[in-house]
């Protein structure tokens, strides 16, 4: 997989589109749950994808490969979606105001409908963080990286990110808690 | 749990962040004492609830669409390319490495070709992404002049046969923040639709507007310009899905009426009869759901089957 990867990398850094299509594609999951989380629902997600595309696909000559592809992008588009949200955090009042307007966001009957509510509860809750704890909270839980990788992507120490977690931790125990004691 | 010690070790410890040794304590803690158990199942809780929201994946397949048109076609990247092996030279040149970058610099616009503006279709922008700043159309001549970069201008004039003139005006198209030009570059290549067959990036360009631009004129205008770019040509499938995507969404009512005629322009096909049933049963506006029907009657699929 690393060499099929590092081929693809090298092809793309010669101007190969289909490579770094098929870079992107490999990735495109990850990379939308780091911003997705950072963002919550809201159509902003897709233009900071865009924009971590064309960011990558420009910074790809520069690319050494010290890190694997996924880790890199992700970098990128978490910088990117930080930004997006510090811009729109004060413009948006409700950032679930879109959450009935998006296609897949009904609720479902019966059990999804709990999943559903889960996820409303969580997307609230998730809004009490401050952007780095958000992220830090995301990425350790959706992508599993640890705590010195995500201080890498975010410019800071392993210890500040340590500290964005327990922070993160303990205001989400207490919002959540009422869906923690309906289990 | 009363100690916040024990809560960050607990944290640390679901996080697959502590030491063997002290993995090692803290497990033992968790099996021993009911509160830390306790502690631990609500962390575990908080990390396993749904962090990242549902996505939208037509939202995504545009998203990245749009990105690969405002990245352009290969060649670009290649001229890229070239600029940072020049540059890579000019660094690696001693001792003088202004002088050196000052000369690979001239090389590079050499390559690309240095006009100051006017009558150069064949000039080509250096990058994807150019700051397009003016873009002006002669019904004298059939074609159009659009400025680009600064604060030294450059231009290029022709039609959308001009492979650069095509170019420029798909940077204006993903200038997101300078709406008033992405709706002059919509009208231009309206106005241009029947000087060439479009390249496909431009094309995708538009088809990405139509799918998630949120500005309503604009989405509009990209509709029209679709329906002239394809005016005595195929629909591409891209395009015929995103007008499907616009009839069946929440968009205006405008909107929804230019996608419909669009279709209905375009040899409407079979496939698309699951879309205009939604919309012949669903739709708000009597127009769009009476020329979804008319529609689905002209591809072969009766009313009454709609039941």
């Amino acid at each position: 997989m690393e060499s099929r990867e590092s081929s693809w990398i090298e092809q793309a850094q010669r101007g190969d589109a289909g490579a770094f299509d098929r870079l992107v594609q490999a990735n495109e999951g990850q990379v939308l749950r780091a911003i997705g989380g950072i963002l919550g629902r809201c159509p902003e997600v897709y233009d900071v994808y865009q924009d971590s595309l064309v960011s990558a696909f420009t910074k790809l000559p520069s690319f050494r490969q010290e890190s694997t592809f996924s880790t890199w992008l992700t970098r990128i588009a978490v910088n990117r979606a930080l930004n997006q949200r510090r811009k729109t955090r004060n413009a948006r009042q409700d950032p679930l105001e879109y959450a009935d307007h998006i296609p897949g966001s009904e609720q479902d009957a019966s059990g999804a409908m709990e999943q559903s509510e889960l996820r409303r509860s969580t997307e609230r809750a998730l809004e009490s963080l401050s952007e780095r704890e958000r992220a830090v909270f995301v990425l350790k839980h959706t992508h599993g990286y640890k705590l010195r990788e995500i201080g890498s992507m975010l410019g800071c120490a392993e210890g500040t990110v340590k500290n964005y977690l327990f922070r993160a931790t303990r205001k989400l125990r207490v919002v959540l808690e009422p869906a923690y004691r309906e289990l | 749990m009363n100690c916040e010690h024990e809560l960050e070790q607990l944290i640390l410890f679901q996080a697959g962040e502590l030491q063997e040794k002290e993995a090692d304590q803290v497990r033992l803690q968790v099996e021993t004492c009911g509160d830390c158990r306790e502690e631990f199942d609500r962390i575990a809780f908080l990390a396993d609830a749904p962090l990242t929201p549902e996505l939208d994946k037509e939202a995504i397949a545009a998203a990245r669409a749009m990105a690969y048109a405002r990245i352009g076609s290969s060649w670009r990247h290649r001229f890229r390319v070239l600029a940072d092996g020049l540059s890579s030279l000019a660094r690696g040149l001693r001792p003088l490495p202004e002088l050196a970058l000052g000369m690979a610099l001239i090389a590079f616009g050499y390559v690309l070709g240095n006009s100051g503006g006017g009558d150069v279709a064949s000039e080509l922008p250096a990058t994807a992404i150019v700051d397009v700043h003016g873009i002006e159309f002669d019904e004298a001549t059939g074609r159009a002049t659009v400025r680009y970069d600064r604060p030294r201008s450059r231009a290029v004039t022709g039609n959308l046969g001009d492979q650069a003139v095509a170019s420029v005006l798909q940077a204006a198209l993903m200038n997101g923040d300078d709406n008033g030009i992405r709706m002059h570059a919509l009208k231009t290549v309206r106005a241009l639709a029947s000087s060439g067959t479009p390249e496909s990036d431009l094309s995708d360009a538009i088809v990405g507007l139509v799918r998630t631009e949120q500005q309503e004129g604009l989405r509009l205008r990209a509709i029209w310009a679709l329906d002239a770019l394809y005016e005595s040509s195929t629909l591409p499938e891209a395009a015929r899905e995103s007008l499907l995507s616009v009839l069946t969404s929440e968009a205006g009512d405008g909107v929804r009426i230019a996608a419909l005629n669009t279709l209905m322009a375009h040899e409407p096909s079979r496939r698309d009869a699951v879309a205009l049933r939604q919309v012949v049963s669903g739709d708000s506006n009597p127009y769009v759901r009476s020329g979804a029907a008319r529609t689905l009657e002209r591809i072969g699929v009766p009313l009454e089957q709609l039941n």
